[in-house]
């Protein structure tokens, strides 16, 4: 559809006014439009200070048409202007949320942090506490195998079989008298006492 | 003795077609992935029929018009392929508007109205945007590469376009 094969009836009701004419026929496209905002958006004084019928001249157009125009192409790059700043806002909006819920994740990564660093230290004082348990054991084992190279070769009986050799203390002791007497006898003999 | 009645006056017209074919809302769509600013001065989908001549019912002149005798067309009554008609009452308020056409058919009109008073004339002027749609046109080329939200749109759109179409049948 375009100005040439196209044609508008306006149909009135009523007999025609005196002296009414036609409106002029002209051609409005694309590069007009283009040609008029180029105008209109350069504008920076005040309303009385356009000159419509200049542009009107230039642009081969009824100065109606050209302040309807006008009046629209502003109003529709105002409109993308209001969706520029809205998606502007969202995005940094979006940023912000983002921003504000750095904190909280920050804390939430602390928070994780702690309770790593608390089970781990858990599970060290764990090992803490079993060392010295073990430690003591293991002491305790070697005063014992020490204890038991001591006495000439004689091994202690573990935990579990001191129980049940509770009668055969005395008997040890007695042996160690025994060879402690011997021993003396020997050294007097020595000696020739 | 001044008188205080008022006088109705034919106001301006301005008259717009907006073609919404979904060719040029893809086309749209895919100028404003590379371009970062788009400009309403440059919509390929809008023409401003200027061509406007006035029919005064009561005038003797008009059956001419109406009987179509072009020799008021001058040169261009072959070139004529769309007739917008505009119905205004005797005040020169709108009533009607249709299009005759075999290549648009009119889904939508709308219209808004401005009221001028001048020393008791009153004139009213007319901005009126028909919403047209063209014949349906092979989408392949541009809309192969269309994401499926954008294809489910389009086709959501076309289907309320066919269905207006029918209903207006």
């Amino acid at each position: 559809m375009n100005n040439t094969n196209t044609i508008v009836y306006v149909k009135v009701r009523g007999k025609k006014p005196a002296g009414f004419i036609d409106p002029p026929n002209f051609v409005w496209d694309q590069n007009k439009e283009k040609k008029l905002w180029s105008i209109i958006s350069k504008l920076d004084s005040q309303r009385n200070e356009i000159d419509w019928k200049l542009i009107s001249e230039t642009l081969n157009a009824p100065d109606y048409f050209l302040k309807k125009r006008s009046y629209k192409l502003f109003a529709k790059h105002l409109e993308l202007l209001q969706k520029q700043i809205d998606r502007k806002e969202l995005e940094d909006g979006s940023s912000n949320g983002d921003l504000q819920k750095l904190p909280n994740y920050i804390s939430s990564l602390e928070e994780d942090k702690k309770t790593i660093v608390s089970t781990n230290a858990t599970d060290n004082n764990d090992q803490i506490n079993n060392i010295p348990e073990n430690k003591e054991h293991d002491d305790e084992n070697v005063l014992e195998q020490l204890q038991a190279s001591k006495i000439m070769g004689f091994k202690r009986p573990s935990s579990s079989a001191k129980d049940d050799n509770n009668g055969s203390d005395s008997e040890i002791s007695s042996n160690l008298s025994v060879s402690k007497s011997a021993l003396e006898e020997a050294l007097m003999d020595k000696l020739h006492f | 003795m001044e008188s205080n009645a008022t006088t109705n006056t034919i106001g301006n017209l301005t008259l717009i077609v907006r073609e919404k074919n979904i060719y040029h809302t893809i086309v749209k769509d895919k100028e404003s992935q590379y371009s970062s600013s788009s400009n309403p001065e440059c919509a390929t989908d809008v023409t401003f029929p200027t061509n406007i001549k006035y029919i005064f019912e009561d005038d003797e002149e008009h059956e001419k018009v109406i009987g179509l005798d072009t020799t008021s067309l001058g040169s261009s009554k072959d070139t004529i392929e769309n007739v917008i008609v505009v119905q205004l009452d005797e005040n020169g308020a709108f009533e009607d508007v249709d299009l005759i056409s075999e290549n648009y058919i009119l889904l939508d009109v709308i219209k808004s109205e401005d009221t001028v008073d001048e020393n008791k004339n009153i004139s009213r002027n007319h901005d009126i945007e028909l919403q047209v749609l063209s014949k349906f046109r092979d989408l392949s080329p541009i809309a192969n590469d269309l994401p499926l939200d954008d294809m489910i749109s389009l086709y959501r759109i076309q289907n309320e376009q066919i269905e207006t179409i029918c209903n207006s049948l």
